[in-house]
């Protein structure tokens, strides 16, 4: 038998303890709950489809992005990287646009990705190595130049 | 056919509970299957002839999947298989490199299977399912590590301690970045101190001397054991409860995120699980004391496990659960303290920090994109635990007044699993050793889609041409 002390079943009655559920369903806490419950559902089962679906957008997008970059600098590289923005459709296409090039080409990418190639809003230099920080750009042209992504002019090394 | 689960369903009488799962009040006969309720004809047709065939081809389906999966890994060179010794190489020639588009079109096969194994799973022999629950298990333990590092840091961690006299709890693997496991411990985890408890961390020491993959077969078995061990102790659980033990048996054992993901990855959940469900059974069967001590001795493995004890100590209301907490908590700091000093607590900081991850997988990040947002920020996260701590002090009232305990450590599982931010597919198990034995069976349909939403959100490479 489970002890419940004595001085626990001095509780109100709302408040005391109870081995067992009282006898008879509970209509109206289990429909409360059953709403809540479906209710959270439906929100991750939309959350996880959306999510989805924009993951397959961006992988799309990430196909046509690499397709415009080979495009532009006529150098068909698989090691194309793509930094997707998950806000909006910009997107940077970086790589060496040459196999003994020190630096890489990286390009904006901007509009719809239902063609064959995406609009190339710009662009700046990036060395071989080395995270795509303001501080590592140079050679800025088109959106990236007026947006002062780069932070100094310079000739390419 | 249902003879030979006769012969395994309790002929003798067992304490059985009325109301809540926490008040064993009595004598009341266990499950026998000559008691159930006439059959409607719903249940003829998913026990009748089409059945049992039906049954076994799900099953055979999922033993194919599960071979193709272990076989293509075991090529290495893969995203879905981390970088590892080649401990699998004696199948490489009968596989092909394991790319994404397989493996989850296997995965969700394999879960489809699943679900008609539920099904018609009332038809199948007690000695084909748990065959079945066994070879799957082999065949993923007979190959490489699946889809996680997490075991090369448990490796590391116990060599820190006995190879080269470092303390895991203040030193992460890169202290001995020489050592042989290094390079194979997750880049992320390269710095930070050990994340589990320290009962797992010691219990890991032995493995240390023997060499890396001699350590990962060990590691390999003892996951293996675990998740075995754990559904046994379902099975023991769901027929103290006087139910049939068939079905929750086969919905744990045969779960592809557990084989795949939890067994796959060789991970310490499964030891977790498995403290975790002999506290359950042990207080079904009233020896609350050694119960409790079960729960912390789970919780000393991976402190999620500590989530089941305020619900049991509510539910039951013992003196002798609270001297069984009190003696293992008192053992487990002795010991701990002894071997590791006062840093055995620091997990609970590396835990703090490793909550405010984010993982792509995690429901809140997801929900975060459905309203538009980049992903979850502070606020979220605070937000969340507000949610959670909401649940969680719910349950505990509806526990104190009767509701079945083991259904709503089930739920506070769950919700924790939901509001995560850093969720990885076996933390999705965590509820299900649970819900399948619960009074509340929305627990389960709810446990059961997590996971399916889970799956269903790793579909993406299916449908993009990369």
């Amino acid at each position: 038998m489970t002890s419940v002390p004595s001085t626990l079943q001095r509780l109100p009655p709302w408040l005391a303890p109870r081995d067992s559920e009282a006898p008879g369903p509970d209509r109206r806490r289990r429909l409360i709950e059953g709403a809540v419950l479906v209710a959270i559902g439906l929100l991750l089962a939309a959350a996880v489809i959306r999510d989805v679906v924009r993951q397959v957008g961006v992988d799309d997008r990430v196909v046509v992005d690499k397709r415009t970059w080979v495009h532009y600098t006529h150098h068909n590289i698989k090691l194309v990287s793509v930094l997707t923005n998950t806000r909006n459709n910009i997107d940077f296409a970086c790589g060496p646009p040459h196999a003994h090039a020190t630096y890489r080409v990286c390009l904006m990418l901007t509009g719809g990705s239902h063609g064959t190639y995406r609009h190339i809003s710009g662009g700046y230099r990036l060395g071989l190595t080395g995270f795509d920080v303001r501080a590592n750009r140079y050679d800025c042209f088109g959106l990236p130049r007026h947006q002062h992504l780069c932070p100094r002019r310079g000739v390419v090394r | 056919m249902s003879q030979s689960r006769n012969l395994n369903v309790a002929p003798a009488t067992a304490p059985s509970q009325s109301g809540g799962s926490g008040a064993i009040t009595g004598e009341l006969p266990a499950y026998r299957r000559s008691e159930r309720a006439p059959e409607s004809r719903r249940d003829r047709w998913l026990t009748g002839s089409a059945a049992l065939p039906l049954g076994l081809a799900f099953l055979v389906g999922m033993v194919g999947c599960t071979t193709l999966i272990v076989l293509d890994a075991s090529v290495l060179r893969s995203g879905i298989v981390p970088h590892q010794p080649s401990i699998a190489g004696y199948l490489q020639a009968l596989g092909s490199r394991l790319d994404f588009k397989t493996f989850l079109i296997a995965l969700l096969a394999m879960t489809a299977c699943y679900a008609g194994v539920v099904v018609v799973g009332r038809a199948l022999p007690l000695r084909v399912v748990v065959g079945a629950i066994v070879l799957l298990h082999l065949i993923v333990l007979a190959g490489p590590i699946l889809l996680s590092q997490d075991v090369f840091s448990y490796i590391a961690y116990a060599r820190l301690g006995v190879e080269h006299g470092l303390n895991p709890f203040t030193h992460g693997p890169a202290a001995a970045a020489h050592d042989s496991v290094f390079p194979y411990v997750g880049i992320v985890w390269r710095h930070t101190p050990a994340a589990y408890g320290p009962l797992w961390t010691l219990a890991s020491y032995p493995v240390a001397p023997l060499g890396l993959e001699a350590s990962l077969w060990v590691m390999k078995v003892v996951a293996g054991a675990a998740s075995l061990g754990t559904v046994w102790l379902v099975w023991r659980s769901a027929r103290r409860l006087g139910r049939d033990p068939l079905l929750p048996t086969l919905l744990l054992g045969l779960n592809p995120l557990l084989i795949i993901y939890d067994v796959g990855g060789v991970h310490n959940d499964l030891v977790m699980g498995f403290f975790m469900m002999l506290g359950v059974w042990l207080t079904l069967e009233a020896r609350d004391g050694l119960g409790a001590a079960a729960v912390i001795a789970g919780a000393a493995v991976k402190a999620t496990c500590a989530v089941v004890l305020p619900f049991m100590l509510l539910s039951r209301r013992r003196l002798s659960l609270i001297s069984g907490t009190v003696i293992a908590l008192a053992a487990i700091a002795v010991v701990s303290v002894a071997v590791f000093g006062t840093h055995a607590l620091d997990f609970v900081s590396v835990l703090r920090r490793q909550q405010s991850f984010v993982s792509t997988d995690s429901f809140p990040n997801e929900v975060a994109h459905l309203f538009g947002r980049a992903g979850v920020f502070p606020v979220d996260r605070a937000l969340l635990r507000v949610a959670l701590g909401l649940v969680a002090a719910y349950l505990l009232f509806r526990v104190w007044r009767g509701y079945d305990w083991i259904s709503a450590s089930g739920w506070t599982l769950l919700a924790i699993a939901v509001t995560t931010t850093w969720l990885l597919a076996w933390y999705v198990i965590w509820t299900l050793p649970l819900a399948v034995i619960a009074r509340d069976r929305r627990l389960l349909w709810a446990t059961l889609a997590v996971g399916a939403l889970f799956i269903a959100h790793q579909t993406s490479p299916l449908f993009s041409p990369l």
